[in-house]
């Protein structure tokens, strides 16, 4: 198999990845934070060691500030109910995923916040920002957007968009989800209030980890979404007031916590530019090869994706065929059906080949080999 | 118990425990139950307690005062 579908969990995972869990199931069997025998103490170790590591890689100053949660949806949900005020205006972006919107729709029903979108430009920077400020009116409580488009790949000018809401004393809320592990973010000099990742993509851990990283000024505007145990302060029925644990009710995610920890040494040993340039670099000559079949439309794409459809084949049929070629791909609308729209795919979806550090140029030609050939067939 | 200072949660004695081990000031993780319930903190051993909290405080472990059992 050909795995191309990094962009919805990366596979494979680093073998580092894999010993450690192998050994991880072993020796942190325990629940972290709940007892204090000593297999407890080592559990909840190992997991305080992945939120110093998270602090030490987003530019974050208190590893207490790193909260986690079961995916970036999650954590998104946690960071916008926390800050959208009622009646106030949510600027986003066209091109974010469901985890964005859906939270977005239910605030605008439930607290009547007006969703603001502006488009970017995905040619000019100056233009992107430019078109965010226009959306940016005075009554803004919140700026939420991804960092990276999990359709096409395009990369939000988040610096710059930070600096404009730290000016304007709005909150901004990133999603990390196809950032985090893949090109640096630095929560600091990005000017982001609230980053959400997932652990199970760029970092390398396996599913069910994701995480909420505040900074310090953020830390008393949160609260939680999710009551329950937090093995500490037992009288009380509110969960704790500090972080994490007011925004960790129930057993936390232990396994896959440390091995997006492992993930993290990986990153760190390997260079993040030089992972994320493998996977590009590949995912570039796919482009290239694909835009060059007479028939197959290649959208709008940048990094590590291309998206793609191959005319009069549906884009669920083609990946099916694709697959018994042994292609791992993603067909459909990709859970973002705004930059579906922006990219002129709406009604049809398109077909994601998202690739990794681990593909080669091999898996690139391969492909466009494949698309060739499933072009030719008649169905 | 005038050796335990109560951190309230077992992240913030993680944290009082990278702190002390950096300085090698012998200690361990350990969970109370006080007035306010369950509560984890450390306990020192070979080190006055007081300028510990100082110490831990200054790096930003929260410390609770009312936990701390005397």
């Amino acid at each position: 198999m050909i795995y191309l579908d990094n962009a919805a969990c990366t596979y494979p995972k680093p073998k580092e990845v894999y010993e450690r869990l192998k050994q991880a199931f072993f020796i942190y069997g325990a629940n972290p934070g709940r007892s204090c025998h000593a297999m407890a103490v080592k559990t909840d170790g190992a997991v305080f060691d992945v939120r110093e590591k998270l602090c030490k890689m987003f530019g974050l100053s208190r590893a207490e500030n790193v909260v986690f949660t079961p995916n970036t949806t999650y954590a998104l949900n946690v960071a916008l109910n926390a800050l959208a005020k009622e009646n106030t205006d949510i600027v986003t972006s066209v091109m974010e995923h469901n985890s964005v919107l859906r939270p977005l729709y239910k605030l605008q029903k439930e607290r009547n916040c007006n969703i603001r979108f502006f488009t970017p430009d995905f040619e000019d920077k100056n233009k992107t920002v430019q078109s965010f400020e226009n959306a940016l009116g005075e009554n803004c409580s919140c700026v939420v957007l991804t960092v990276c488009s999990n359709v096409n790949g395009y990369r939000f000018p988040i610096r710059e968009i930070g600096e404009i809401c730290k000016k304007r004393g709005v909150a901004f809320v990133v999603d990390g989800a196809q950032g985090a592990g893949y090109f640096d973010i630095n929560m600091q000099k990005d000017n982001i209030d609230i980053l959400c990742i997932p652990g199970h993509k760029g970092l390398f851990g396996i599913c069910a980890s994701g995480s909420l990283l505040i900074s310090d000024s953020f830390e008393k505007k949160m609260s939680p979404i999710v009551y329950g145990g937090s093995g500490i302060m037992s009288k009380r029925h509110d969960m704790p007031d500090f972080l994490p644990e007011m925004l960790e009710a129930g057993t936390l995610a232990t396994l896959p916590v440390i091995t997006m920890g492992e993930g993290i040494d990986y990153i760190n040993r390997h260079g993040i530019d030089r992972l994320y340039y493998n996977a590009c670099s590949s995912a570039e000559i796919c482009r290239q090869g694909l835009g060059n079949i007479t028939g197959v439309n290649v959208y709008s794409c940048f990094g590590s994706m291309v998206v793609f459809n191959v005319q009069n084949i549906q884009c669920d049929t083609a990946a099916a065929m694709l697959s018994d070629s042994g292609f791992a791909l993603r067909s459909g609308l990709h859970c973002a059906p705004l930059a579906h729209k922006l990219l002129g795919s709406y009604e049809q979806g398109s077909i994601r080949a998202s690739f990794g550090c681990f593909n080669t140029p091999k898996d690139a030609h391969a492909l466009v080999r494949a698309v060739s050939r499933i072009k030719n067939l008649k169905i | 118990m005038d050796n335990f200072i109560s951190t309230g949660s077992q992240t913030y004695a993680h944290k009082a425990s990278r702190v002390l081990s950096d300085l090698n000031i012998k200690h361990r993780i350990v969970k109370h139950t006080d007035t306010k319930g369950c509560g984890y903190g450390v306990e020192i051993y070979d080190f006055p307690p007081s300028k510990a909290v100082e110490i831990l405080s200054n790096a930003g472990v929260k410390i609770l005062e009312e936990g701390k059992i005397t």
